[in-house]
């Protein structure tokens, strides 16, 4: 039993090691991809500063607490939104999935794996680009007072990234009956952009459409995250997030695994 | 997929002037990607379906902070709307007619630019214009009528005037895209990386649904002289609501010019850098 384990960690950390170096394959893309990600952030701050100069505060904000949820947000982004179980699909639709499923692996913890090499890679970029940010911008950051904030924060941060995967994973999955899912998940990724709070919080909106928002899986990818970060949320708050949260998870990890189930069993393997 | 005789390249050639040639190009690549892309309904409804929420989205969001706030860097938020609209044209349009660009690494890692290249036609069209995207025509119709709508709605200082120098700068917008596009497939031929580049110039473009005033120095700058985006998107929003200077319109013509010339010798040198290394 020690053995098998051990061997299976040493497994999953040369495939972590290598999506580690996959990463910096095509160097101009990476630095590029890079670029894209300060580019979204300057974009939100300066669209804030711009409207803060004209008025003191929208819904519950002003200008340091948009600022401060602006870059909280964006740090949340950077782990949360990183993934590379988009190219799930490609290796179903081109027939090398029959090359993984010969594999000693677990379909589901290597391409686990694959995304926790580019959460970190995000990390390790994105604390200079954020520094860079940071004294360019000085947006006055909230820094949680107490321990268990932080902790709670952490944890939800990890949920919404076990939560991006599973949702990124049935997109994947719908490769096995038609042939391009590559449709729906542009879908899913404007959605994404406005409901998941990356740009904005959600509750500038009518409440009526926050309310709506909040029964949507979207918003406990990174509002949640940030809200419990900055510490706006009560108790209450708090643990209904984390309720439904923990019920997004379930539902899309019980789909996930369902539509693999079914699709793999009736897997032929066309394309190659 | 049968061809007619009509259709046919050489019947395509005779005898056509060039421009006339290169409709008919044109007309030959939107035919095959109408009946590529059309053929599965599903991805053109999902396509169609995200665009517009895409847009509302955004638009429902500025509807929200004018509930808030009646100004942005000095322009009102109807007028910032505008702002949106030009950007989205010049997005819309440029997908439509360069959508190749982004398909371009593909084939540049797999060797099929080297067909491109035997063709008789030029190469920088064949690239850029080879695969136009008519799920972004389905957005474009309705967004044409509703901006329009919107903007004599809104905007009641328009006239014919500033509706005539609004067209010939958004044609000059159009002229910048194109620029951009071809400087990414210059680095395209030459690193054989594509995507991201291209996507940087899609994020860089956004910048543009807002007036350049939003932007602090020294980016204000980068994005009016290095990377005339600010140009691209301002200026034809500004000739419309009749806040552009005679100076601005004047600047603005010397640089996308200079910008789009500045591009086809980038062109020029980069495909003598081609090594068709994947052949």
């Amino acid at each position: 039993m020690y053995f098998s384990m051990g061997s299976n960690l040493k497994k999953y950390w040369t495939v972590l090691r290598i999506s580690w170096m996959n990463g910096f394959a095509y160097p101009i893309s990476f630095w590029m991809w890079r670029l894209r990600q300060m580019i979204s952030i300057v974009i939100a701050i300066s669209m804030w500063e711009a409207i803060f100069s004209s008025t003191e505060r929208i819904a519950s904000y002003d200008k340091a607490q948009m600022l401060s949820y602006i870059f909280v947000s964006s740090i949340v982004s950077f782990i949360v939104l990183s993934s590379r179980t988009i190219e799930v699909q490609n290796v179903i639709h081109s027939g090398d999935l029959s090359l993984y499923l010969m594999k000693p692996l677990n379909f589901f913890f290597y391409w686990f794996t694959r995304d926790i090499a580019d959460k970190f890679q995000n990390i390790v970029f994105a604390i200079g680009e954020l520094a860079f940010l940071f004294v360019v911008f000085q947006p006055n950051l909230i820094i949680p007072q107490h321990w268990m904030t932080v902790l709670f924060s952490l944890t939800a941060v990890f949920g919404g990234l076990l939560l991006y995967f599973f949702i990124n994973l049935i997109f994947s999955f719908f490769v096995f009956w038609i042939p391009d899912a590559w449709a729906p998940r542009f879908l899913f990724f404007i959605i994404v952009f406005f409901t998941a709070g990356s740009s904005f919080p959600l509750d500038i909106f009518p409440k009526p459409l926050t309310d709506f928002f909040m029964q949507t899986p979207f918003p406990f990818l990174l509002y949640f995250q940030t809200k419990l970060w900055l510490g706006q949320l009560n108790l209450v708050e708090m643990w209904s997030g984390f309720f439904m949260l923990s019920f997004w998870i379930c539902m899309t990890a019980g789909i996930a695994y369902a539509l693999w189930k079914k699709g793999v069993y009736g897997y032929g393997s066309e394309g190659r | 997929m049968r061809y007619g005789k009509r259709e046919s390249m050489g019947m395509v050639l005779r005898g056509d002037n060039l421009i006339t040639r290169y409709i008919k190009f044109w007309f030959l690549f939107a035919k095959y990607e109408v009946l590529k892309q059309f053929s599965s309904m599903f991805s053109v409804v999902f396509f169609f379906f995200g665009k517009s929420v895409r847009f509302f989205s955004f638009l429902l969001l500025l509807i929200v902070l004018q509930q808030h706030t009646k100004a942005m860097a000095g322009f009102t938020l109807e007028q910032v709307i505008i702002f949106f609209f030009t950007f989205n044209y010049i997005d819309l349009i440029s997908q439509i007619f360069l959508r190749g660009v982004y398909m371009l690494s593909g084939k540049v890692r797999s060797g099929e630019f080297d067909f491109y290249l035997t063709q008789p036609m030029n190469l920088l069209f064949r690239t850029m214009a080879g695969n136009p995207d008519f799920n972004d025509l389905l957005l474009f119709i309705p967004l044409v009528l509703f901006s329009l709508w919107y903007t004599f709605t809104f905007i009641p200082t328009i006239t014919l005037w500033s509706f005539i120098l609004y067209l010939i700068f958004l044609i000059h917008g159009l002229l910048i895209s194109l620029s951009f596009h071809i400087f990414v497939v210059c680095l395209g031929i030459v690193t054989t990386e594509i995507d991201n580049t291209i996507m940087v110039y899609r994020d860089i473009s956004q910048m543009g649904r807002f007036p350049l005033e939003i932007y602090r120095e020294p980016l204000r700058g980068f994005m009016t002289f290095v990377l005339p985006v600010g140009i691209m998107i301002s200026v034809p929003s500004k000739a419309l609501m009749g806040l552009a200077s005679p100076m601005l319109l004047l600047f603005s013509l010397f640089i996308t010019w200079l910008f789009f010339f500045f591009a086809l010798r980038t062109w020029n040198s980069s495909l003598k850098m081609y090594t068709s290394a994947s052949s």
